[in-house]
């Protein structure tokens, strides 16, 4: 079940609102819980158990942690030591098994011994993120940034939370415990979160979904030359983009509708002038993972600044996919993050504009995403081939046959948003406005976006079933 | 991340409350609507717990609330419409022609890598008719016409340059390797305007193109002619709805001004024509089937009788080996593989091959080259 459907839209969302609204403060985090599990389970209710488990494992630790961590600090830091363990090895164990086993099958079939293999292990669902959450938990726990959950039912809540259980926004516990202890529900709030899920809702079905065939193309037609791939690869960008953010957008806002702030995932990626900065305006609550537990532990040991960006960025590849080709795709951004260091062109959201370092920054973003959607590296250079030229100039008469006129508006319509709303974006990071687009909606601006919803809502029920992307990490 | 005195995070701070209020009420009123549909679901079903704990049931009930969700067809139709009236197209794989005639965006594709995936295809086809010859057989190709090509006069946008030339280069090729074919192109454009030779709403030809295709095979290949008198009987004609009609969403009566509705197809059934009985009926026949017919749709879905018209126009019975969906380089891969190959009986194989398969991408049929 995803959020862009009717089934979420028409059946679960009023049902579980209905239940959540009736029951008094104390016990609603049963009924997140409650929801959550029966969200989950949609999916594959046998995986609830592990679910269950990694939730109970990593308050279990949490608990010991705090009992050591006056008087025995070191004992403290053995319970943290084994709750990451457990949570890693789960996560290791489903998402790595299958690339590891095969990768040192093909090492030793180089050697003449004999292939080995074990059976296909299935992901389960939105696992890179909740094992991510648990890690935190412990970790900020150890760190005193937080303390343990008064109730386990308000952990598993925190951990089970659907809106954001599948793809993020990856949410800290010390940003959220106060929250579970208290939080308001006014209509101003829940109004909010509709507007908020409706946009995401409006993303998603009317640009991203439209731009799905531009994935199919990549990926399937041989050859491409180098007009159709890199108009291809930014179709697939922007789709990439318009489907994660527009799922972050609609995650903020049930999040919202519940009384809880989550912690903003995109700022305007496009804008970005850097692929330093890019990482600061795309998935930034992963961003802000990796610099809190990663980089900053790594330069705390001793690790030289660049080192630890290219560890940083190195992981971060990992964590998106098991696949050499995702191990690169880290790579290429660590290493264009340490060039953009040596030749001084950092750039923030407060840097001045300059369309040149925009565009550079945006191909860079593009030329790198054929290893994030082949996950192969053979079929990677053969993209590579086309965007790179070798393959001809060529014309978009087969990618207008296959993908249609229709997509590629959608595409152009794409661009405007993203460069429109980012150029106000822009303007109020370099203080020439106080405003930007939708800061405070007015009824002209909501009765648009209600407009857009609706329209939403028939081109969904044309179209029937739309995947998110973002599912299997 | 943001600096302690850096400029707060714009995001949406406030809406008007009654869009709450009204989203609120929408939900909540298709919501009941939906607890409904969801009992009757429920009550439906036998097993429904044992469904739940294999993940199968929520899915179930979520195609069938979809397919019934109350605007779903008003939905479909309007998007079709807005399509059309910006860009005149169809949904992607169908494309538009005049006088309601429709073609599939197929025939509208060249691979880049054209040359370099037309010597995978003819490399498989030799490897193909090498086998065969070493089963004692001999191949014979009928590669059928391309649709958009034969009637170029109905479509749109025309074929590429490239498309026009398909058929010569086949038939140069394998008059140069000495593999049999019969050339459909040049009857198939000599009887364009005589009879309909492709459907007008579907990617297939007509049972009057399949007839053409097996009168030509015959006079192209005597030596296959048997002894067997076979007849073909026609139905009364019936509407019939080309599969490219499903890619037209438009409201009827859009689709009605542009002709893109149901064309009448008359079908035909053949027999033995001695005692009248239906093909393979005859349980006195015992002459032994020395054809055999490997194909594609074209070949396989019995609208049009392609293997019915062969058996009137040779003469005699034959096997046939066809499947939909695949192509033809999987169909003779399966024939190939099969135990059909070792018949001792069947001394010819006729391979029905769409020349549009020449436009095929590597990627779709690269895994089955390997003989």
């Amino acid at each position: 079940m995803v959020f862009s459907s009717n089934i979420f839209l028409f059946f679960f969302l009023p049902i579980f609102l209905g239940i959540y609204y009736l029951m008094p403060f104390k016990y609603k985090s049963y009924a997140i819980v409650f929801g959550s599990y029966t969200f989950y389970a949609w999916w594959r209710p046998d995986f609830m158990l592990l679910f269950l488990a990694v939730t109970v494992w990593s308050h279990f630790w949490a608990l010991k942690t705090v009992q050591y961590l006056d008087s025995n600090p070191k004992r403290a830091k053995y319970t943290l030591w084994i709750s990451i363990i457990g949570n890693l090895s789960t996560l290791v164990y489903f998402k790595y098994a299958n690339f590891g086993v095969d990768t040192f099958s093909n090492l030793i079939g180089l050697y003449g011994l004999e292939h080995i293999s074990i059976e296909q292990i299935i992901l389960p669902l939105g696992i890179s993120f909740y094992i991510f959450q648990c890690i935190s938990y412990n970790l900020d726990i150890y760190q005193k940034d937080a303390t343990p959950a008064k109730k386990f039912i308000d952990f598993a809540a925190y951990i089970s939370l659907f809106p954001q259980l599948i793809a993020g926004p990856i949410l800290r516990y010390k940003n959220m415990q106060a929250q579970f202890e208290y939080r308001k529900h006014t209509w101003e709030l829940f109004s909010l979160g509709a507007s908020r899920f409706m946009i995401g809702f409006i993303m998603k079905v009317l640009i991203a979904d439209q731009l799905a065939v531009y994935q199919t193309y990549t990926l399937t037609t041989d050859s491409m030359s180098f007009s159709e791939s890199l108009v291809a690869n930014s179709a697939t960008f922007m789709q990439l983009y318009f489907d994660f953010a527009g799922y972050a957008c609609m995650a903020i806002g049930l999040g919202l509708m519940m009384g809880f702030r989550f912690a903003e995932n995109f700022d305007h990626p496009y804008m970005a002038q850097s692929t330093t900065e890019f990482w600061k305006r795309w998935h930034m609550t992963l961003s802000d993972f990796l610099k809190n537990y990663i980089t900053k532990p790594f330069l705390k040991c001793g690790v030289g600044l660049y080192s630890a960006i290219f560890l940083t960025m190195f992981i971060s590849g990992i964590w998106h996919g098991a696949s050499f080709a995702f191990i690169c795709f880290g790579i290429y951004f660590g290493i264009t993050m340490i060039i953009e260091r040596m030749t001084n062109s950092v750039t923030t959201v407060e840097s001045p504009y300059s369309f040149i370092s925009n565009m550079r920054t945006h191909l860079l973003v593009v030329y790198c995403m054929p290893l994030f959607w082949t996950s192969d590296i053979v079929h990677s250079l053969e993209i590579y081939t086309g965007m790179l030229g070798m393959n001809g100039f060529g014309n978009l008469d087969n990618l207008l046959t296959v993908c249609s006129i229709e997509s590629f508006i959608i595409f152009i319509i794409g661009y405007i948003w993203v460069f429109s709303t980012g150029a106000m974006n822009k303007r109020y990071y370099l203080g020439k406005t106080e405003n930007y687009q939708t800061k405070n909606l007015s009824n002209i601006q909501t009765v648009i976006i209600w407009g857009l919803f609706l329209l939403a809502i028939t081109r969904l029920a044309a179209n029937s079933f739309s995947p998110f992307l973002y599912f299997q990490f | 991340m943001m600096k302690k005195n850096a400029k707060p995070f714009p995001t949406l701070q406030s809406s008007p409350v009654w869009s709450g209020i009204a989203f609120v009420i929408m939900i909540a009123a298709i919501g009941i609507y939906s607890i409904f549909q969801f009992y009757g679901f429920l009550s439906s079903r036998n097993n429904a717990l044992s469904l739940f704990f294999k993940g199968e049931l929520m899915r179930a009930f979520e195609k069938k609330y979809d397919k019934d969700f109350v605007i779903r067809n008003p939905s479909i139709e309007k998007w079709g419409n807005l399509r059309f009236a910006i860009t005149n197209e169809g949904r992607s794989g169908v494309v538009l022609g005049n006088d309601g005639w429709l073609f599939s965006n197929q025939e509208y594709f060249t691979p880049n890598a054209f040359e370099s995936n037309n010597e995978l295809i003819r490399e498989f086809i030799l490897k193909s008719s090498s086998k065969i010859t070493q089963s004692g057989k001999k191949l014979i190709m009928v590669p059928v016409p391309m649709k958009n090509v034969i009637y170029d006069r109905y479509a749109q946008t025309p074929p590429a340059p490239l498309h026009y030339q398909l058929d010569d280069y086949l038939y140069a090729w394998l008059d140069k390797q000495g593999i049999d074919y019969v050339n459909l192109a040049e009857s198939f454009d000599k009887h364009k305007q005589a009879q309909q030779l492709f459907l007008r709403t579907d990617t297939h030809w007509s049972p009057a193109g399949a007839k053409l295709a097996a009168d030509e095979l015959a006079k192209a290949m005597p030596n296959l002619i048997g002894s067997s008198t076979f007849e073909s009987s026609s139905t009364e004609a019936e509407a019939f709805t080309g599969d490219l009609l499903s890619f037209v969403t438009m409201s009827d009566s859009i689709k009605a001004q542009h002709q893109y509705i149901d064309e009448t197809l008359v079908q035909y059934q053949s027999y033995v024509a001695n005692d009248g009985a239906s093909l393979g009926s005859s349980l006195f026949d015992t002459k032994s089937i020395d054809t055999a017919l490997v194909g594609t749709s074209y070949t396989a879905i019995d609208d049009w009788n392609f293997p019915g018209f062969v058996r009137q126009a040779l003469s005699k019975d034959i096997t046939v080996h066809a499947i939909e969906e695949k192509g033809p380089i999987e169909s003779m891969s399966q024939y190939l593989n099969s135990e059909a190959l070792n018949d001792a009986d069947i001394e010819y194989v006729i391979w029905e091959f769409p020349i549009r398969s020449l436009l095929t991408e590597k990627s779709k049929f690269e895994h089955l080259l390997t003989l």
